[in-house]
Formats: structure tokens, sequence, C-alpha cells
């Protein structure tokens, strides 16, 4: 199970948090994962940036961009999974 | 825990007057409450000055510590006589309270204070004297948890006249409705509201007099404390978290670090009540801000600058704990949470978090500057504020 952490402070919020969440969710059903990934929220993870913080396992990703989230998905959460596999 | 009086009131102008001619005045100090509400010969202009200077002089002297006779003597001196009655003309009902219990009511030709204790409709006896040619009525006594007072103006006593009631409402009649109400067991904005709802009802919604209620109703008072933003030195983290552990009544706090170092001190995990959309019950209306945490120990912990934003937002909206809507995100719960409490203790943390919204406006991060706007709604509503920087 891989747990994805998006930032929900003041800083993540206002540049997407909702919409990096969407995006994950909508695709997390289409792929059918929803066994293999777990979509949950933090406050500030100290890593403020012009984009969302997303924690995926150790590692924070301080930039992704709610335009973004889609290739995010496909590059660094699916891509994880399939290493672990 | 210390006994209050909570206070309501509501006014409704005579038809056509854009000016009350009633006038409250409500202060608060650490101990002591004063309520004053005068009613000004008239209506209009004239009637609005005089019972806005009477109850304001009223208030501050006796905030001072000035007797009711140097008040009454002062009134007497300042005040423009009517030229028909050649009298100073504003009716006035004074009540003081000492630590939620003592109080001492005075009236100058006013309909007398009602009192409900128990469920039943309390005769005060009161003594009259004369002070500077005037005929006071004064009274000393105590009040116990769940009394209810109603202090009313002329206009209550003669809503209806002609219609429902030939004579008017009636004090008896008003007093009997109070005493059916409380009987449920509400608040004073609730008592206020259905004496003003039905009043303007009997009046056929176009009152022919300017008519005042202010509801009173005595009980434990409401704390709450809460905390905002990290100490500017970490070395006062532990502090922090310990006063407001330590503290009495309602806890929160507002800033996902803050929480986050709350946590740390306190050892226990915050959860994040973050709900995927298509799980959150309202998923409909998108909600502005960062959800709710979870801390054990506190009753609210919320995200900072956002939350204070839709806080104060609320505040502005909203006059009493009824009129804010049922919805449970975090600004609407921090809004209610203030609204519920009488004292409030706001403990400040003066760390800047560099990566935090930067947006400083007069040399101030934005979340002080909402802090500041909460904090003034909050004290027009007469609540007791405290703040403390760490
Ligand atoms: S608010 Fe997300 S990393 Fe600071």
């Amino acid at each position: 199970m891989l747990t994805i952490v998006i930032c929900v402070g003041s800083s993540c919020y206002v540049r997407g948090s909702d919409k990096v969440a969407e995006t994950f969710e909508r695709l997390i059903k289409q792929e059918n994962m929803s066994n293999q990934v777990e979509l949950t929220g933090a406050f500030c993870m100290d890593h403020c940036s012009m984009g969302v913080s997303v924690r995926l396992d150790d590692q924070v990703y301080p930039e992704v961009y709610p335009d973004d989230a889609e290739s995010f998905f496909y590059n660094e959460v699916v891509s994880r999974l399939q290493r672990g596999v | 825990m210390r006994q209050i009086v909570e206070v309501a009131w509501d006014s409704l102008n005579k038809h056509g007057e854009e000016l009350c001619g009633d006038w409250v005045k409500v202060t608060t100090a650490p101990n002591t409450l004063t309520v004053v509400l005068s009613d000004g010969l008239g209506s209009g202009v004239k009637a609005n000055i005089l019972a806005t200077l009477t109850a304001e002089i009223a208030a501050t002297m006796l905030e001072r510590g000035n007797t009711v006779d140097e008040v009454v003597e002062t009134l007497a001196a300042t005040l423009p006589e009517c030229q028909v009655r050649r009298l100073t003309y504003a009716t006035f009902a004074v009540l003081q309270v000492l630590h939620g219990r003592e109080a001492y009511l005075v009236e100058y030709d006013t309909p007398p204070l009602i009192l409900i204790r128990n469920n039943d409709v309390v005769e005060l006896p009161m003594t009259e004297r004369m002070v500077a040619g005037r005929a006071i009525r004064e009274r000393q006594f105590m009040l116990e948890e769940g009394d209810y007072m109603v202090m009313l103006s002329d206009g209550y006593i003669h809503a209806g006249v002609g219609g429902l009631y030939r004579l008017g409402w009636g004090w008896k009649n008003i007093a009997v409705a109070a005493r059916r109400w409380v009987a449920t067991r509400g608040d004073a904005h609730q008592l206020t509201r259905a004496l003003s709802q039905t009043c303007l009802k009997l009046y056929n919604g176009t009152p022919g007099d300017d008519a005042t209620v202010v509801s009173m109703w005595v009980r434990q008072a409401r704390t709450a404390t809460i905390v905002t933003g990290p100490p500017a030195d970490p070395k006062l983290d532990s502090l922090m978290v310990s006063k407001l552990m330590s503290a009495e009544g309602v806890k929160a706090i507002c800033g996902g670090t803050t929480a986050q170092m709350a946590a740390r001190e306190l050892g226990q995990e915050l959860v994040v009540e973050w709900q995927p959309r298509s799980k959150s019950p309202s998923s409909s209306s998108p909600s502005k801000i960062p959800p709710i945490a979870r801390l054990k120990g506190v009753d609210l912990v919320t995200e900072g600058v956002l939350t204070l934003s839709s806080a104060a937002e609320q505040l502005r909206k909203a006059e009493t704990i009824h009129d804010l809507p049922p919805a449970q995100d975090a600004g609407t719960r921090l809004a209610r949470l203030l609204l519920e409490a009488d004292e409030i203790h706001f403990i400040v943390g003066n760390a800047i978090n560099p990566h935090q919204l930067a947006d400083v406006v007069r040399g101030k991060p934005m979340r002080l500057i909402y802090l500041d706007e909460v904090i003034g709604q909050l004290k027009r509503r007469n609540k007791l504020i405290t703040v403390e920087h760490l």
C-alpha cells in the first residue's frame, strides 16, 4: 500500500491542494488502484513553494502543480508502484 | 467556575422612524456588568439623542464608580428639558451586576424588570426615593444560576393596543410569555428574538412606538483558549503547549505548523481529517479552506490564515451563534466556538515562518490581520478578550 499525502497547509492549499487531490482521486479510480494507494492530507511539510507539496512514503515532492498532477501521478506514483511490484 | 450574565437586546423603531428613541448600553469589565436602557421622550432624532446621552452618561459614570445619585444629578443638570412637561426627559433602567451575582437595579419611570427564577415570575419589591427631584426606585438582590431577566421599554407594554390586547400587551402578559419561553431553557438571544417577534406581530408589523427588549440569562461562564502561531523562540514551544493544555474550558489551535508543534510536544498524533472530495458529505460545495485536524486533548485544530479569514467573514455576517450556517467546515466551527465563549484568551506566537504565505501587509502577517479583525468582532459583542504574545 502506497500512501499519498497531500499538503493542505496554508500555502499549498491556496496553490491548489484540492485540485491535485481531485486529479489523483479520479486517476486512482480510473486505473483501478484503490486497493494499492491511499490518499490523505497533512499540514505544512516545510517545503512551501510555488506548487503543492506531495509526500510519497518518506519523500516530499514540493512542486506539484495542479495542471501537472496527472503526469506526476503516472511518473511518480504509478512507476513507484510498478517498481515495488 | 465563574457565573456571568448573558445579555442580548433588540429595538424595534417606531414605524416610519429611521432612528430609535430607545438606547441600550452594555459594558463588561472583568467583574462588573452594566446594562442601561434609556427611552427618550417622543420619537425620532430628539428622542434618540436624549436616550443615547442618558444611557452613555449613566454607563460611563457608573463604570467609573460614581453613585446613582451622582448620575441622576448629572443627567438632570445636563439634559435639555421638555418644553411641555418641564422635565428632563428620558427614562432609564440600570442594572449593575458584580461577579455575576450581586445585582443592583435602579429604575426611573420604566416598566419594572421581569425576573424569572425556577419558572416563576419573581416580584422584586423596590424602594422609592427622591434624587434631584426625581423619584427613583432601587433594589439590591442576588442572582442565581438559571435566572432570566427582561428589561423593557414602554413600546412593549403598549404593543397591540386596541387590537389583540385592548390595553396593550401589558407587563403581566409579557412576563407570562417570557416565563413560557424560558421554560425551554433557551439563551438570551433566543428570548430576545421571541419577544421581539411577538411584539412586532402585535403591532401588525408597524410599531406605534420604539420598543426595546433586553434579555439576560445567568449562567456559568464559558471560556476558550486559542493558540495561533508557534512562539518566536522554539524554547518556548513547551510553555505554549502547557499553557493551552492547562487552560480551563474549550481549547483550539489555529495554524498547521502550530498544530504540528503541539503534537510533537504532546507526543500525540496529528490526524488531518481530510477526505477525498467524493467521500466528503458536502461534495457539492467545494470548501475554500483547509480541513480540520484531530489532536487528543484539543477541541478544535485548524489551519491558520485561511481559516481565520473565513471565521472573520462569518463573524461579519452572523451576530450570534444562531445566525451561523450549520456547516462543519473549519471556519464555521471556529466562529461557532468563538461566539459560544464569553471569555477568550488568545496565545499568539510571534514566529515568522518564511515559507508560509508571505503576504505581509502593513508590516504584519495576514494571519495577525485577520486575528485582529476576529478580536475586534468579539469585543464588539462584549466578550472578555485577553491576548498574550509568546
Ligand atoms: S503549506 Fe505545504 S509545504 Fe508548507
